[in-house]
């Protein structure tokens, strides 16, 4: 009886579909995604680092390292650099210290029904606009703004404490926009870690700190270096925040790179800047990441 | 070598109350196990004899010291958890050494006295593995190892045993009594599992809601349960209720139950506690404890054999006999039950 | 610093005490201009609106009654009041040192805009 024949080998032929095919198939839609909205256009970014000028209108393109020589040729972009690099750092550093510590109440001290309103709490910025998020910092930062008066009130003959156009208040600015990412990804981290596993330690004689340092740290450590990960390369690369709250000092790479696309109509410069500081970047956590594996003690 | 107390400990949760008036003394060197169904507070009373729990009232004394006020890192206990609760990132060697790290001992030390906990638990050639590269029987030795080496007061062992299968959990137990036996530690075992307690234990407390229903050693509760949950709860049992005339207890449809222990004043309605493995299938010869039963059910288990029973009246009972020739008696066949007074326990309900 | 036209209006519509100057170093000057792009939709349109806009009495109600940019419109400005700021963008003064932008070349626009960038990252040290 074919009818029922029939459906019976469909079946045996499903069965031994080799295992690859599903792989493939499954992984295809997110890779191919991804190699579309990833990898096409920083690959023609990464040609475009190399032309001569930006490859609009009939003039004839050559092919040049010249932008890839812009930190020789013009010198005061190593300071620019060395200044973003150093607002990478202090903005990585205060999101981990707080990112850890938020992380770390939430979930030793919270249960429940309050645990998941304060995790609400936490991601509420997202739902606001960044360039409102960061405006309103002005207003905070001012002078005559919010904080100031504040201090005023309290301290009516000291100066002014209105930090709006410095470094610090690019920061500031660039800790609130990035923070949730941190408290998310070490409350990841640290949520996996079983209780018990700090009650053996207790019982054991270990207080607090060497709790901190020889427990929780080392294994959030996967945690900590992807939400470092998370914050500085985008940070290294903001143009929003250093405009808006750093005025005049707000120069870095994110602005330069900018410039070069909106203003200075030079899009090969603007790309070979962006690989650089990719390269960098790289280079940075691969050295982080080696020692941060070594320090502690290397699960793998 | 240290004697435990808790002295009139009460603990809520919100408003749940979760253990009240707790009084219990852990003499030193004994292994006493905290039997119980869960949420009966034996979980709690482990941790407030630890220190993660503060008890609302009352305290703990290990030793001659007052540690009610003392945090867990300074009341040098040994714990193990169900899920082992090794540290992942460390090797087997510093999982052990942890504790002693703490305690300042450093140089050639440490590592002999590691080596020797290792060696104890025969795992001497496990210290370079990492936890995850080791079974869950290979983790518990090594979190016993870990809380031994740090010679504590007292060892508290919250169910550790429920994680790994029957033949392993067997062979811990012997483990776990040799070395115990060996150290002469006090020992606090937390668990719902009445064959390990009974296994185990030189004495056995009984939790249930909160309170310490029952202690004492095994056979002591086994053969006397003071109250009925007692006596289901350690074992299996049979109830008869009835109402006290002239020295027995006569049941709704006037068999009359003799048992050796003092029953309360007449026209009182006690109920009495028979253990399924006490009965036995007798003739009707007119002896005294006999009761005739229809069986339902026949459990084939091996070794024993179990029967399901119902009275006319209604009362469900069970039989428990060694597999001598085989199931002898048939489901649907009536029989009659005997046994001695000397095993009709009246229990509270 | 300010364009001619806000200049104008600061004055007129705003009565704020301000004048138009162009200081003896110099400033910029550049022309704004309208076309229609080839297959344009409706050139006719776009022709109408282009008459519309260089149409003397356009402009004259625009600088008038608003204020507005300085016109190269030779018939609008001999129309214009005397005292008219946007007429004194035409003096003849001031045409000597103006600097016309005009298309760049584009190394110079590359030198210019990198020139630019270090004044900026200069002034934020």
């Amino acid at each position: 009886m074919p009818s029922k024949a029939t459906p019976q080998r469909a079946l045996k032929g499903a069965r031994i579909l080799p295992q690859w095919v599903s792989t493939t198939a499954l992984l295809l839609p997110a890779y191919g995604w991804l190699s579309l909205a990833d990898f096409l256009p920083l690959l023609t970014m990464f040609l475009f680092s190399f032309m001569n000028k930006t490859p609009m209108g009939k003039a004839p393109i050559e092919f040049t390292l010249r932008h890839y020589r812009a930190f020789i040729d013009q010198p005061y972009l190593v300071k620019i650099a060395a200044n973003t690099l150093l607002m990478g750092l202090w903005t990585t550093l205060t999101c981990a210290v707080l990112g850890f510590l938020a992380a770390l109440a939430l979930v030793r001290c919270t249960t429940g029904a309050r645990r998941e309103t304060l995790l609400i709490l936490i991601l509420l910025p997202f739902w606001t606009n960044g360039l409102v998020r960061v405006f309103s910092w002005t207003m905070v930062l001012r002078e005559n703004g919010f904080l100031d008066n504040l201090w005023h009130w309290i301290a009516p003959t000291a100066g002014s404490i209105a930090i709006l156009y410095s470094r610090e208040a690019i920061v500031i600015g660039l800790v609130h926009g990035y923070l949730p990412y941190r408290i998310i990804t070490c409350y990841i981290a640290l949520v996996t870690i079983d209780d018990a596993i700090i009650g053996a330690a207790q019982s054991l004689g270990a207080r607090w700190w060497v709790i901190l340092t020889k427990i929780l740290i080392p294994l959030a450590a996967p945690g900590l270096i992807s939400g470092a990960v998370l914050t500085f390369v985008p940070v290294i690369g903001s143009f929003m925040e250093p405009r808006i709250l750093g005025g005049k000092v707000g120069v870095t790479m994110g602005t330069v790179i900018e410039d070069q696309f909106t203003q200075a109509f030079n899009w090969p410069l603007g790309a070979s800047l962006s690989f650089t500081l990719l390269a960098v970047t790289l280079a940075i956590f691969a050295t982080f990441s080696g020692i941060l594996r070594r320090g502690t003690g290397g699960t793998a | 070598m240290t004697t435990v107390s808790v002295q009139n400990v009460a603990k809520s949760f919100g408003t749940v109350p979760v253990l009240r008036d707790i009084d219990a003394v852990f003499p030193q060197g004994t292994f006493t196990s905290l039997l119980g169904p869960s949420g009966s507070g034996k979980t709690t009373l482990l941790r407030i004899i630890a220190g993660f729990v503060t008890p609302d009232q009352g305290g703990v004394t290990i030793g001659e010291k007052d540690v009610t006020g003392i945090p867990v890192w300074g009341r040098n206990i040994g714990i193990m958890f169900q899920s082992y609760a090794l540290f992942p990132h460390m090797t087997v060697a510093s999982n052990v050494a942890f504790g002693l790290e703490l305690r300042g001992i450093r140089g050639a030390e440490a590592p002999k006295a590691v080596a020797e906990a290792l060696d104890m638990v025969h795992l001497a050639d496990f210290g370079d593995r990492m936890p995850k590269n080791l079974s869950g029987g290979q983790q518990q030795r090594v979190a016993l190892a870990r809380a031994m080496v740090i010679k504590p007061s007292v060892l508290l062992l919250d169910e550790p045993l429920s994680a790994l299968d029957r033949r392993l959990r067997q062979k811990m137990q012997v483990e776990l009594l040799r070395i115990q036996s060996q150290t002469g530690l006090t020992t606090i075992f937390v668990t719902h599992d009445q064959e390990e307690a009974l296994t185990l234990s030189d004495r056995i407390a009984i939790l249930d809601k909160g309170r310490i229903v029952q202690s004492g050693a095994p056979e002591e509760i086994y053969e006397n349960p003071q109250t009925r949950f007692a006596a289901e709860f350690l074992g299996d049992s049979n109830f008869l209720t009835g109402v006290v005339e002239s020295g027995a207890v006569r049941l709704p449809d006037g068999t009359a139950i003799q048992t050796t222990a003092p029953l309360p004043a007449n026209r009182q309605k006690p109920t009495l506690a028979i253990r399924p493995e006490k009965m036995s299938p007798a003739p009707h010869d007119g002896a005294t404890n006999q009761i005739a039963a229809k069986i339902l059910t026949v459990i084939y288990a091996g070794p024993a054999l179990s029967y399901l029973l119902q009275t006319p009246d209604g009362t469900r009972l069970k039989l428990f006999q060694a597999n001598r020739d085989g199931t002898l008696m048939r489901e649907g066949e009536t029989i009659t039950l005997h046994w001695s007074p000397a095993h009709s326990i009246p229990v509270q309900d | 610093m300010f364009w001619s036209g806000s200049a104008v209006r600061s004055k007129r519509n705003s009565k704020l005490p301000v004048n138009f100057i162009v200081p003896t170093e110099g400033a910029i000057v550049w022309v704004d201009g309208l076309a229609v792009a080839t297959g344009a939709p409706n050139p006719e349109g776009a022709a109408a609106f282009i008459n519309w806009m260089i149409d003397p009495k356009f402009y004259i109600e625009w600088a008038t009654k608003v204020g507005a940019p300085a016109s190269a419109n030779s018939k609008a400005l001999a129309t214009l009041p005397a005292d008219d700021l946007s007429a004194q963008v035409h003096k003849p003064e001031y045409m000597v040192s103006k600097n016309v932008m005009s298309a760049m070349p584009d190394e110079r626009r590359e030198a210019f805009n990198n020139l630019w960038q270090e004044v900026k990252a200069f002034y934020a040290e």
